[in-house]
């Protein structure tokens, strides 16, 4: 990294430029700078009230299917946060991934010491060894939509009847 | 004629003879009907009589006791807050306020057992208690009275689409009259035709304005609380169980005039409030716990104690409903000050939800569905009858709703009960035989230690099976490899089933939740009153 030269060094007080002290404190700026931004994120993270608007959630793993019977299934996700206290996770699907006419929600608890929140949904009344195509979503109980949406449409499998 | 004589003496000792056959005969049917019992061998403990008189004898003790600190007490301004806590002491330690004198409302509650059930057997099998007409038994495992008094008004909040408050499993004591749920909660007992059984709510008046505690009731709530006008007949009627078909539905068959009956409900409502004051009082909810002392900076939690505080606020999900107090969590590198946002949490965000537990098969209640000697069939419905909770509540089903608003919110709350509080979770007494006093958990009691409490949280989802409880396939073992169906599937919380904790971690929440019990940092009042024995 080219610095300019300087009459003084303001570090060992020689009277000549001092590239090398100048680079050294550039680097350690940039330390202190990324250092604050990363603890700003993670405090606010931590602290932000229950009233508080919660950042914009998206999921960051999943969906996919946690286990399935014959004729149920689990899906779960991950979001990066939750959007409020108690929330229903939804499960769009159907048979055709053209027409996912069919909806299952489950709630679910946001812990808010977590950095994440986990959804999880229980399909119920499926056929065996059908596939299913499926997006998710998460709402308030009252159908309001919280956001969270899969843009992808995911598959599953139910188990062969037992 | 002395042949005539003989023969009339014959007729006469034939007919006194029949009389006193006939008499005797109607004398043991009596006897016969007025114990219902239509439950099948092996599902009433067979030690029930013994510890209904165990118990009996245990509460008569702190009931003397009340009536000695009230006799100690000076009554001036200075003790007024003393005053009120000492007659609702006394109000749930009175057997008089049942229909048949026999039980009082700390019978299902005792302190030893954190104000919950007082029996090791029937905690262990029907997990809910005989009421007053025996046997007649209720649904649900008796609540315990701590912090209960901390649950506010029951509220619909439609930014979080529950409902936060009420007292009861299905939240059915809304708070709506007298701004307390847990003093409406009280009035509840009295009349259930299940439990305390008074057949309307001016008899349990009528045996205050009876009691030895009156003067007190009169020095805390006024002269006027029992000048009411008592028809002829009042104790006849309120010794009647509730829901008699003599009644014929009427829920208040005392007649009173209606100041009278204005009066009396006041009184009542006066009773409650009583009751709540003393469930509100160090004496129950002392927040007085190894935690608390942790909270106040005075004691540390051992390593597994921290273990376990640190899991139920994060991996283990638990204060997603039981509150802990606390912000944050701690991120590696982090040192835990004690600092609290709320000193004195209640571990309970006062909502409700479906855990997904399965039916209880072992609930004298499904048995109940022939009518008793007075006429009233606890359970027509039997085994197909479903506890819905709030969703029961929101419909009618139990207790009245009194804002109609709620009813179309009934099926999204099918299965939903009440998030009980972890505090004191684990108060227990002590054994002679150095056992462990069982206790049962859940509002229909399926689960029986904290250990299997947190498993099922745990692996609900794990170890699903498509069975009722009772019927694990082979190979399995019901509450470790194997949970039965929930009851109502169709509202399940998902926020749990499938935490993945190690058995380590499991054993960590459960030493953590012991944390929890009164008692730590001063004595836990009465707790020392248990007489009997663990199996």
């Amino acid at each position: 990294m080219q610095v300019a030269p300087r009459r003084r060094c303001v570090f060992c007080s020689v009277k000549r430029p001092c590239g090398r002290h100048m680079s050294r404190l550039l680097l350690f700026v940039i330390a202190v700078s990324v250092s604050i931004l990363i603890f700003s994120v993670q405090t606010a993270s931590q602290e932000r009230p229950a009233g508080k608007k919660a950042a914009r959630m998206r999921i960051i793993k999943g969906p996919a299917l946690e286990s399935a019977t014959d004729k149920s299934a689990i899906i779960r996700w991950t979001t990066n946060t939750g959007s409020s206290l108690i929330e229903h996770s939804v499960v769009h699907y159907g048979t055709d991934p053209k027409n996912l006419n069919r909806r299952a929600e489950s709630p679910n608890r946001w812990n808010q010491n977590l950095h994440y929140m986990t959804h999880r949904v229980s399909v119920m009344n499926l056929a065996p060894r059908t596939t299913y195509y499926y997006t998710v979503e998460s709402v308030r109980g009252d159908g309001t939509p919280l956001g969270g949406r899969s843009n992808t449409i995911s598959q599953f499998t139910t188990r062969q009847q037992q | 004629m002395r042949r005539t004589i003989l023969m009339l003496a014959s007729v006469v000792c034939l007919i006194v003879l029949g009389a006193v056959m006939i008499t005797r005969g109607i004398s043991a049917q009596n006897v016969a009907d007025s114990v219902y019992f239509p439950y099948p061998p092996g599902v009433i403990p067979p030690d029930l009589v013994p510890e209904i008189d165990r118990v009996n004898r245990e509460v008569k003790l702190i009931e003397a006791e009340a009536l000695a600190q009230w006799h100690a007490l000076p009554i001036n301004s200075g003790t007024a807050m003393r005053q009120v806590q000492i007659l609702g002491k006394l109000e749930l330690f009175d057997k008089n306020l049942s229909v048949n004198k026999n039980q009082a409302c700390s019978f299902c509650h005792m302190p030893y057992a954190g104000f919950s059930g007082p029996i090791p057997s029937v905690n262990l099998t029907t997990v809910a208690y005989p009421g007053s007409s025996h046997f007649r038994f209720g649904k649900r495992k008796p609540q315990s009275y701590t912090y209960s008094p901390f649950f506010p008004v029951l509220q619909y909040n439609k930014a979080q689409a529950n409902f936060y408050g009420g007292n009861f499993w299905d939240a059915r004591a809304t708070g709506f009259q007298l701004q307390s749920p847990d003093a409406e909660q009280a009035q509840d007992p009295l009349r259930d035709p299940l439990e305390m059984g008074m057949p309307d709510s001016a008899c349990i008046v009528r045996r205050l304005s009876l009691s030895a505690y009156r003067k007190l009731f009169e020095t805390v709530w006024g002269p006027q609380a029992f000048v009411i006008t008592w028809p002829a007949d009042v104790d006849q009627i309120c010794s009647t169980p509730a829901g008699a078909a003599v009644f014929g539905g009427n829920p208040n068959p005392v007649s009173l005039s209606p100041v009278d009956r204005g009066r009396s409900n006041a009184t009542f409502g006066q009773y409650a409030l009583a009751v709540t004051a003393y469930e509100g009082s160090p004496d129950v909810s002392a927040f007085s716990s190894k935690f608390d002392a942790f909270l106040a900076g005075k004691k540390t939690l051992t390593a597994n104690e921290m273990a376990g505080y640190n899991l139920f606020r994060g991996k283990g999900n638990c204060n997603s409903c039981h509150l802990d107090g606390r912000s944050t969590t701690l991120t590696p590198g982090q040192t835990d000050d004690g600092t609290a946002a709320d000193v004195a949490p209640k571990f309970t965000d006062t909502t409700s939800s479906n855990l997904g537990l399965p039916k209880n098969p072992a609930d004298p209640f499904y048995y109940e569905t022939t009518p008793d000697s007075f006429g009233f069939t606890p359970n027509p419905a039997g085994f197909a009858f479903t506890d819905l909770g709030v969703g029961l509540f929101l419909r009618n089903l139990s207790g009245t709703t009194p804002n109609s608003d709620w009813a179309p919110l009934a099926p999204a709350f099918d299965g939903f009960m009440q998030v009980a509080t972890a505090r004191n979770v684990d108060m227990r007494p002590k054994c002679p035989n150095g056992k462990t006093f069982p206790k049962a958990y859940m509002h229909n009691g399926y689960l029986k230690s904290l250990k299997e409490v947190v498993h099922f949280y745990n692996t609900r989802d794990v170890y699903p099976f498509d069975v009722e409880s009772g019927h694990c396939p082979a190979g399995t073992k019901e509450k470790v490899n194997c949970w039965p169906a929930p009851e109502v599937p169709q509202t399940k919380d998902m926020t749990i089933g499938k935490l993945g904790l190690t058995p380590t971690e499991e054993d960590q929440i459960v030493a953590f939740m012991k944390t929890l019990t009164d008692g730590f940092t001063t004595p836990y009042p009465d707790s020392n009153t248990f007489t009997g024995s663990c199996p």
